[in-house]
């Protein structure tokens, strides 16, 4: 990683937020980044013991907020998520669930990404979520 | 279904976890369940987009999933989980957000959940849909 990109990437890690599951940057470069989550960090549980649904939809915003920072730099700031579609798949229980982000689309305003979650187990696809958020220059 | 007394209601959803979200449980009726989340923080956490994301994107899925579970007949139905979640995030949140969850549609195998979160001055914070998979228990006695 570039000084900038581990600089981004540490400030993420030390926010509330990962914080508070214990989330990890594996991956951040121009085309993807990925959020790593152990379950067990996670007390907010869902169906069969899965994480929550709203905290794998959280987590989707936010790896697709820092791969939009990432790519923005200094030329502005993610903002907001202002959207989300995600479809649940299949409960998240592995041990360990990642959440790989990859940009569609970056207007001037807005931008739109794709997220995958998946079990690190096995490989299964929990989720697949699409999220836009705003720019702001 | 019958539902629950309001103090067992609320007990079911008070955990460690959405106290430090300061998401809690406050009414409860067919089909229909309301939670508040108790902004702001006071510290870091309200300066963290993700964090506030995070709040309201619990709130919404327990307030669904309560609705659904204040509906169905457990004699005939079962929740299946969350299908999916179409939000819109409409503006940030700085004050105590209501968020309400109703059923709009129900039938085996899939209901419609409405989502929506209004800040103390009645102004729309976020808004969705959920579709929630349902299904249906066999009669007692029939083979499975």
């Amino acid at each position: 990683m570039s000084p900038a990109t581990s600089e981004l990437v540490a400030g993420a890690e030390g926010s509330p937020t990962y914080r508070e599951f214990g989330v990890t940057v594996p991956v951040l470069e121009e085309e993807r980044a990925v959020l790593s989550v152990p379950r067990e960090s996670v007390r907010l549980r869902g169906v069969r013991d899965s994480i929550n649904g709203g905290v794998v939809a959280t987590l989707a915003c936010a790896a697709a907020r820092l791969l939009l920072q990432s790519r923005l730099g200094d030329e502005g700031r993610a903002g907001a998520a202002t959207e989300i579609d995600i479809a649940y798949l299949s409960a998240a229980r592995g041990s360990v669930t990642t959440f790989e982000a990859r940009m569609l689309r970056q207007g001037g305003r807005v931008a739109v990404c794709e997220v995958d979650v998946r079990d690190t187990d096995d490989g299964t696809l929990n989720a697949k979520a699409r999220v836009s958020l705003d720019i702001e220059r | 279904m019958p539902v629950q007394s309001l103090a067992e209601w609320r007990q079911r959803w008070e955990n460690e976890g959405a106290a430090n979200l300061k998401v809690r449980p406050v009414e409860v009726a067919e089909g229909y369940a309301q939670f508040v989340i108790d902004l702001p923080y006071g510290d870091e956490r309200d300066g963290d987009l993700d964090f506030l994301n995070l709040a309201l994107s619990y709130a919404v899925d327990v307030a669904a999933l309560a609705a659904v579970i204040a509906r169905v007949d457990p004699e005939r139905e079962q929740p299946n989980g969350t299908a999916s979640l179409h939000l819109n995030f409409l503006e940030a949140p700085s004050e105590p957000v209501t968020v309400e969850g109703r059923v709009v549609y129900w039938q085996v195998p899939s209901a419609l959940i409405e989502v929506v979160a209004t800040g103390a001055d009645g102004s729309l914070i976020a808004r969705g849909v959920s579709p929630y998979s349902l299904r249906a228990k066999a009669p007692e006695g029939a083979a499975s």
